[in-house]
């Protein structure tokens, strides 16, 4: 690509997956046998009913088909791009032996398409209870809280430091797999319900930890991880070392850059973020992208849809292979990356193999950019300025009611994802979000 | 949300949808689960003279690779005693006052007797009566159900034996297996029915086992015609209840039966005159849950035409069913292929050529591409093209109204008028 | 095929008549298509009546809306 100029750009970052075709969606919504006790039902963190959902686009009903979805998810329509459904609903459905499993996610884009563009109501806030929730974090975790807690009927404020809420769903998925549009769709109809919220409006900066915790009475915490981690190596300060969550932020946000065009480009990481990087640096213009792992292809952590994604788009992996070392051209920009060469040691506590350096393995990469991707650190301060207990900035709480160490905070989403647990997925903070907000009103109204 | 209770000959119901006479309201268990999945009310599997069942009793026809999208059984009435059925009928009353429960009977055709079964159900506190003459096998061989149910004098009179006993609404239950639906719903409505239901199953052999050369289904390698009913037989049922919804002298409510699924075959049969709709083999496909569907669809459909009430449908389209003279002989309707939809599968040219009026002819496009087009003058606006296309949106059939209209009974009396 | 091309031939000939004065004064329509009888309607008092043999049903459907049309202007100038 020479110069791309800037509806080119666009372009190339539209939604890769096209939509389905009337018909497709019609032979695929009856071939579904609306199973009884389905197991997609079950595979699905927030247990939408698939079957349910299914039937009512065979029938033509459309909104009852957006209900269904968006009750059980409040990020339906993020969902049924992002989740990984070979592993989840797909993976389970029953005809994956006898045939092919139904595209559940298709069929969840559809109709979230038809909710998008013709914008029923599809829910209701409750009779004000008079209580006050103040959430913390805007993404997919404290938008499915609020929305339940609305819902319920309680006065719910969420704040948020980024200029548009939404999150990571907003600001951190590549927009050729999940356009922005999507996301504030979803903070559009959690508004709808009457939930105030306070965007470029940073808890710890503008507005104190004391006061929103004087002002409530519960607070969630749902602020997700802060940025990537430094590799530790030297050469990091170098111009045109990049966070791979930055990098991804301004193309997502509507500013493409034209900087990266016909550039080698090495990412660090081999999970969802390296993946999205990668792409994007592609989309961008880059001549070549490596994304190098210091594990084997086993370990990696990105989902095999994305895995594949990245090798449609030419990304280049360097398994077992760990950077050394960042080489300057003497300029102060980056020239060149030295990595060694890996094998895989015994298990680790995360059931992985421990990678262990081969001696005498050095080899040198030609390099212009290097991003890092390996992982996210957490807010480890605004967790100690509300006094919770905390293993490495992942908040302990119980896992039935989502509770903190101290009773008036409830944490949910990537803020205590980790330490082996679970994963870091926008389903699954959609759904403690969800539970969040129903062990508060149960504890708040159960007492009485 | 709209409103969709419905008073049907008296009877209130939340909503339209009941569950008609057969396997799923055999037992209060049953009826109970299906109150608690949303139905609105329940017929209760027809109570009469002891009987034995045989198995194997269903047979389903699959087409193209769907199931059930026919269904054939030689089931016949309950074979449970009826004082466990009037007990169970009691509890489920009881435990559902705000439901409608509607117990069906099949009798011989002799007074006392539809006086006796009569007294026992209303005693137990049923909301209303349906009388099945329906029932195309076996029974019919005894003289009841269909058997009588063709003999619009029997039908009379044993709707009228049934009232002279009855307290609650006695609804007559019609077979389809006679020419003219309207000589048998005149005759219940003349033995004073306060409602007619339709339809009952129609005479059907599913098929033959090519292996074996047995009767699908069979018993001991031997069967028995069988009732049909499921998705295949709606367009039946619904012209049945519309012929019967726009004769003046059949004045009374129609509850609708026969391959209901779903919120749209309901809506079908309300605009066409029905005023609750009866469901059986859906249940029996898919379990009582496809009812939520139902009511959440057709709520919707409801708010959507902006109306109050669910009862705003009934009979809206009947008056657009008319006879065939009474169409506009002077309105045409022209076929035109999209090309930007069509997938060249050639299908509505074969179609048209074999069958049809040789008008759809292969052109040379722009791109040097073979497409098709229609020569419009020649098509007659048959639909077969649009019926057999597999591509959405590819023909679409274009009206163009004339001027004046003329129906054929308008110009034979022209005719008759100039010595024609 | 082109069953249009018959309807026209079979339009043709009514409208000519028509043009010249004619209106139609007697339909017979038995197994072998309708027989349309016209004649002239001025005050030439010759009595030349015509029949026109219509087989396609467009031009028999065609022939009825002209006797609609025929009754209506007999009706409005009141003869
Ligand atoms: C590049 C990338 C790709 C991914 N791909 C997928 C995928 O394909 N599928 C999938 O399921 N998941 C994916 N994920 C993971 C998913 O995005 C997260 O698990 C999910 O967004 C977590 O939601 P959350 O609400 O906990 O946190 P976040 O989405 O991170 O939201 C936290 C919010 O809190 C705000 N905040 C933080 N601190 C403060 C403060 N002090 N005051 C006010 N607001 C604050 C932030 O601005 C942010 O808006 C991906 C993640 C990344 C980074
Ligand atoms: C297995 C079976 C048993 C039936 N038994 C009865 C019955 O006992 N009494 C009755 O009135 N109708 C009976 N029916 C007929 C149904 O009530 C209904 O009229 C018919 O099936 C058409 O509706 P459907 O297409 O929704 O099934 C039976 C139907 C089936 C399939
Ligand atoms: S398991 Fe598959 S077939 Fe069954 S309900 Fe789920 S999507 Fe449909
Ligand atoms: S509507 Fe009938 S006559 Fe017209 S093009 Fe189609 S098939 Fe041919
Ligand atoms: S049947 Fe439909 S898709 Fe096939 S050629 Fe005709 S118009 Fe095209």
């Amino acid at each position: 690509m020479d110069s791309p100029d800037a509806s080119v750009l666009w372009k190339i970052f539209d939604e890769v997956e096209p939509d389905l075709k009337p018909k497709e969606v019609m032979e695929e919504a009856n071939r579904c046998l609306f199973c009884f006790d389905a197991p997609c039902t079950k595979a699905c963190p927030t247990n939408i009913d698939v079957p349910l959902f299914i039937k009512k686009i065979t029938t033509g009903n459309m909104k009852g088909s957006a209900r269904v979805i968006m009750d059980a998810n409040p990020m339906g329509a993020t969902c049924a791009r992002v989740c990984p459904t070979e592993e989840l609903c797909e993976g389970a459905c029953v005809l994956n032996d006898a045939s092919l499993p139904i595209m559940i996610g298709d069929l969840q884009r559809h109709t979230t398409n038809w909710a998008m563009k013709n914008n029923p109501q599809l829910f209701e806030a409750g009779k004000p209870n008079g209580k006050k929730i103040a959430i913390i974090g805007g993404g997919p975790a404290g938008l499915s809280s609020a929305r339940e807690l609305a819902r319920f009927g309680y006065q719910v404020t969420i704040y948020e430091k980024h200029e548009k809420a939404g999150g990571l769903n907003t600001y951190g998925i590549v927009p050729f797999r999940l356009p922005q549009r999507v996301a504030l769709w979803e903070v559009e109809q959690i508004e709808q319900l009457g939930v105030s919220i306070r965007t470029n409006c940073e808890v710890g900066k503008d507005v104190s930890v004391q006061s929103i915790m004087n002002e409530s009475d519960a607070v969630i915490l749902a602020i997700g991880m802060a940025n990537v981690p430094s590799l530790g190596i030297p050469g990091e300060d170098l111009d045109g070392v990049y966070d791979a969550i930055r990098l991804i932020e301004k193309v997502k946000d509507g500013k493409p850059t034209r900087q990266f065009i016909g550039k080698k480009a090495v990412v660090v990481g081999a999970g969802n973020t390296a993946i999205d990087a990668a792409t994007c640096l592609k989309r961008l213009g880059a001549a070549r992208v490596h994304i190098v792992y210091r594990r084997s292809e086993a370990e990696m952590t990105a989902y095999p849809f994305e895995f594949r994604f990245a090798k449609e788009d030419g990304i280049e992996f360097c398994w077992q292979t760990q950077p050394k070392r960042i080489v300057s051209d003497g300029d102060g920009h980056v020239a060149k990356l030295e990595c060694v060469q890996m094998k895989l040691g015994d298990e680790d506590a995360s059931g992985r193999h421990r990678p262990i350096k081969i001696e005498n393995s050095d080899f040198i990469m030609d390099a212009d950019v290097i991003v890092k991707a390996i992982g996210q650190n957490r807010y480890k301060s605004l967790i100690d300025a509300f006094g919770l207990v905390h293993s490495h900035g992942v908040v302990t709480v119980n896992p039935e009611t989502f509770q903190t160490s101290n009773p008036k905070v409830f944490a949910a989403g990537d803020v205590i994802f980790g330490n082996g647990k679970g994963e870091a997925m926008v389903v699954a903070a959609a759904e403690q979000g969800k539970r969040t907000a129903r062990a508060i009103h149960e504890q708040m109204f159960s007492k009485i | 949300m709209a409103d969709l209770q419905i008073d049907f000959a008296g009877i209130k119901s939340k909503n339209p949808f009941w569950l008609a006479s057969g396997p799923p309201t055999n037992t209060g268990y049953q009826v109970q689960r299906a109150f608690d999945a949303g139905w609105g009310g329940a017929v209760w599997k027809t109570l009469g003279d002891p009987v034995i069942n045989v198995t194997s009793r269903f047979s389903g026809l699959n087409y193209g690779g769907q199931r059930v999208a026919g269904f054939n059984n030689i089931e016949l009435i309950t074979d449970r005693p009826l004082e466990v059925n009037l007990r169970e009928i009691r509890e489920t009353k009881r435990n559902y006052p705000d439901h409608a429960i509607i117990a069906s009977l099949m009798v011989e055709p002799k007074q006392e007797k539809w006086h006796e079964i009569v007294r026992r159900v209303e005693d137990a506190g049923v909301d209303g009566l349906e009388l099945n003459f329906g029932c195309p096998h076996g029974m019919a061989e005894r003289g009841m159900g269909s058997a009588s149910g063709q003999v619009p004098e029997l039908v009379e009179k044993q709707t009228y034996w049934a009232k002279e006993a009855a307290e609650t609404p006695v609804i007559v239950k019609l077979t389809p297996n006679i020419t003219d639906i309207t000589a048998t719903a005149f005759a219940a409505a003349q033995g004073g029915a306060d409602a007619i239901s339709m339809i009952n199953t129609i005479n059907s052999l599913m098929g033959v086992d090519l292996d074996s050369w047995n009767t699908i289904p069979n018993v001991a390698g031997k069967g028995t015609h069988g009732g049909y009913c499921g998705p295949a037989v709606k367009p039946i049922a619904l012209s049945m209840v519309a012929e019967c919804a726009r004769e003046s002298d059949i004045p009374i409510p129609i509850s609708g039966i026969g391959g209901i699924e779903n919120w749209r075959d309901a809506a079908e049969f309300m605009l066409m005159g029905a005023s609750t709709v009866q469901v059986c083999t859906a249940a029996m496909h898919h379990g009582f849950r496809i009812v939520e569907d139902m009511i959440d669809g057709l709520n919707n459909y409801v708010d959507d035409k902006g109306l109050a009430s669910v009862m705003d449908l009934v009979g809206q389209s009947v008056p657009k069913y008319l006879k065939w003279g009474d169409l506009d002989l002077n309105h045409k309707v022209v076929a035109h292929i999209n090309q930007d939809y069509c997938i060249h599968c050639n299908k509505c040219h074969i179609a048209c050529e074999d069958a049809a009026h040789q008008c759809i002819e292969f052109f040379t496009d722009a791109d040097g591409r073979r497409a098709l087009s229609v020569r419009e003058e020649d098509c007659v606006g048959c639909n077969l093209c649009s019926i057999v296309c597999p591509a959405e949106g590819a023909i679409t059939m274009i009206d163009k109204p004339s001027e004046v209209s003329m129906t054929w009974n308008e110009r034979q009396r022209m005719i008759s008028m100039f010595g024609g | 095929m082109h069953e249009h091309r018959s309807f026209l031939e079979e339009k043709r000939k009514i409208d000519e008549l028509l043009q010249s004065n004619f209106h139609i004064v007697k339909v017979i329509e038995n197994l072998s298509g309708a027989y349309v009888t016209m004649q002239r309607s001025d005050d030439a008092d010759d009595d030349l009546s015509v029949t026109v043999h219509l087989l396609s049903a467009d031009a028999r459907r065609y022939m009825t809306n002209v006797l609609f049309a025929q009754r209506l202007k007999q009706s409005m100038t009141g003869s």
